[in-house]
């Protein structure tokens, strides 16, 4: 599996600052806003756009909600293996706020259309958009487009986009592995 | 009254005219199957009613308490007529699945 | 292990450690969501379950049917009290009728023991055992374990009594089978009337006075006094049942520490236990019917995930 390096530490950085002040262009202090996470993955990514946030841009009372969508994926019962739900975290309300969707990577757009199903049993928000960092961009089976991206790749169907993050594989990186 | 030995029980058929005839042919025979699982398939052309039914009461007691099923087949009958404990059916394929219960019933230990 | 070793929940003997590990751990997630403003997921959306109540519940019945339908299931309700269906053939006709309205799952309360198995062995669906005359009632013994380890932390090394009319009762047999497959120590308190002789070749130690029991316990499971299934008066009488057996403030008061009191419900208030108990901060009597739901869609869940489309 030969594994080809796309972003390295330093870039990534770069990308979560641009990020981050994108989201207060939009988003001013965050008081009528909240930051969602998808399990298991974009939890980490949501972490960092947070620490960045608190730490550099000083917003205070930042509301971060951690959410599995294994329940309303359409592919239950449809695998092989069966699937392992993560938790979901969300202890403030939704209603009337605006959401920002973040994952790590956006591919065919499932995980984000089960997500906005599940947002939905937590009430109803003013606006939903998506945070992505990467975003493949010609492999979507739905109508669904980041309103924030990382970086835009063309990967074909046998390539993996992994993204790791130091504080599980000791550096933060994005590579392009051949499956 | 005719014996016909079956994998798992016995089946015993009337062939005589009256309750009467078929009971005391049985009452002969019953020491002869106290090991085995029986089934008892008394035919349409016999009239009987829940009391003659119930005179196998005993009997029906005595098997449960040694561990073997007896199950009464006979397509005239009003289930609700009878004990809950003593087992009488319409069918003979009702009398296997009761034998099939009960099998399962001791084999859980109850 | 992510998937459960059996295809349907017959009862606990015939569960692994990991089984209710994993059933443990989804029916944490399911606690979560129904706690949410939306108590649904939309996992069983196109699942079909059939209720069989051919003994009268209405607790489990409500719980089972809560569950079902917050995952989305739809859900067909058929009540039968009539004796000819506890015949054979005629129960095993109504399931298949059933089952041509293309049924998935059948959650099945019957009065004979075994019922479920021999339902098995017939029908092309799941079944979950929800009572089989006095033998296994498997979900209620999950949602008690379950309660445990939430109050407790674990299951593992602690003491549960439990008192009542133990001859009788499919949830006692139940809850002994997984508390002791989670490496609980279990003792039964009750009348000698009211205790099978079988019990201790089960490892499970007797005690005939209550206070002893209690002054052993890390929790007390109390059992319901059942007139409906006795054929015979096991005891004098209530009254004198309450007098030996009931469980009030004074007693638990009187312990040399404080238990935890369970009860599967439904609750004859001055009998086993008094209101003030069963009200108490001690009682964990509502957290169950909770937990009840959380586990039946846990288990319910994880047996849909075996049905391929």
């Amino acid at each position: 599996m030969s594994k080809k390096l796309l972003l390295n530490s330093k870039d990534i950085q770069i990308i979560l600052h641009r990020l981050a002040c994108q989201l207060i262009e939009n988003h001013n202090d965050f008081s009528e806003t909240v930051l969602i996470g998808l399990q298991p993955r974009g939890v980490f990514f949501a972490n960092r756009i947070v620490e960045i946030l608190q730490n550099e841009y000083a917003i205070k009372n930042l509301q971060l909600g951690l959410l599995d969508i294994t329940f309303y994926r359409d592919d239950f019962r449809r695998r092989s293996e069966p699937l392992a739900a993560t938790s979901t975290k969300i202890n403030f309300l939704i209603e009337d706020k605006k959401v920002v969707i973040i994952d790590d990577v956006l591919y065919s757009g499932r995980s984000v259309r089960a997500a906005l199903t599940a947002i939905q049993s937590f009430g109803r928000p003013k606006q939903i958009e998506l945070l992505v960092l990467i975003d493949r961009r010609f492999s979507r089976h739905l109508p669904i487009q980041p309103d924030y991206r990382g970086r835009q790749v063309d990967a074909i169907n046998k390539e993996k986009v992994l993204v790791t993050w130091k504080e599980t594989h000791e550096i933060d990186a994005v590579y392009l592995q051949q499956k | 009254m005719i014996i016909t030995k079956r994998k798992k029980y016995t089946l015993i058929s009337s062939d005589e005219d009256s309750f009467s005839d078929f009971f005391s042919s049985f009452l002969v025979k019953k020491n002869d199957f106290e090991k085995e699982h029986l089934v008892v398939l008394i035919s349409d052309n016999i009239i009987a009613n829940e009391k003659d039914f119930i005179s196998f009461l005993d009997f029906s007691e005595k098997k449960k308490e040694n561990g073997t099923s007896f199950v009464i087949v006979n397509s005239t009958i009003n289930i609700d007529d009878f004990p809950d404990n003593f087992n009488i059916v319409p069918t003979i394929i009702e009398a296997e699945d009761i034998l099939e219960m009960e099998e399962i019933e001791r084999e859980l230990e109850f | 292990m992510d998937q459960l070793s059996v295809e349907h929940l017959l009862g606990i003997k015939y569960l692994k450690p990991n089984d209710i590990d994993l059933i443990f751990k989804t029916a944490d997630h399911f606690k979560e969501v129904i706690n949410r403003p939306i108590k649904k997921v939309p996992s069983l959306r196109d699942i079909t379950i059939a209720n069989l109540f051919f003994e009268n519940s209405t607790r489990t019945k409500l719980s089972f049917e809560l569950a079902e339908k917050r995952l989305s299931a739809d859900v067909i309700n058929f009540s039968a009290s009539q004796s000819s269906v506890k015949k054979g053939e005629t129960l095993i006709d109504t399931v298949n009728n059933i089952l041509s309205m293309k049924v998935d799952i059948i959650v099945m309360r019957h009065a004979n023991v075994g019922a479920g198995v021999f339902l098995s062995k017939h029908v092309n669906a799941k079944i979950i055992n929800a009572g089989d005359g006095t033998h296994e009632h498997p979900t209620q013994a999950l949602l008690d374990s379950y309660s445990i380890r939430e109050k407790l932390g674990s299951v593992k090394g602690k003491k549960i009594v439990i008192v009542g009319d133990i001859l009788h009762s499919r949830v006692a047999l139940s809850n002994i089978f997984s508390l002791q497959m989670q490496g609980a120590e279990v003792k039964v308190c009750g009348p000698t009337t009211l205790i099978p002789k079988y019990i201790t070749s089960l490892g499970v130690t007797v005690e005939t006075n209550l206070k002893k029991a209690l002054n052993w316990c890390d929790v007390a499971n109390v059992l319901r006094v059942q007139h409906e299934r006795m054929d015979i008066n096991y005891f004098p009488s209530t009254r004198e049942y309450s007098q030996l057996f009931g469980i009030n403030k004074e007693i638990l008061e009187s312990l040399n520490k404080k238990i935890v009191i369970m009860h599967p419900g439904p609750i004859n208030r001055g009998v086993e236990i008094t209101s003030d108990v069963a009200d108490s901060n001690q009682s964990i009597i509502l957290h169950q019917v909770e937990n009840g739901v959380a586990v039946r869609m846990a288990v319910i869940y994880l047996l849909a995930e075996q049905i391929k489309r």
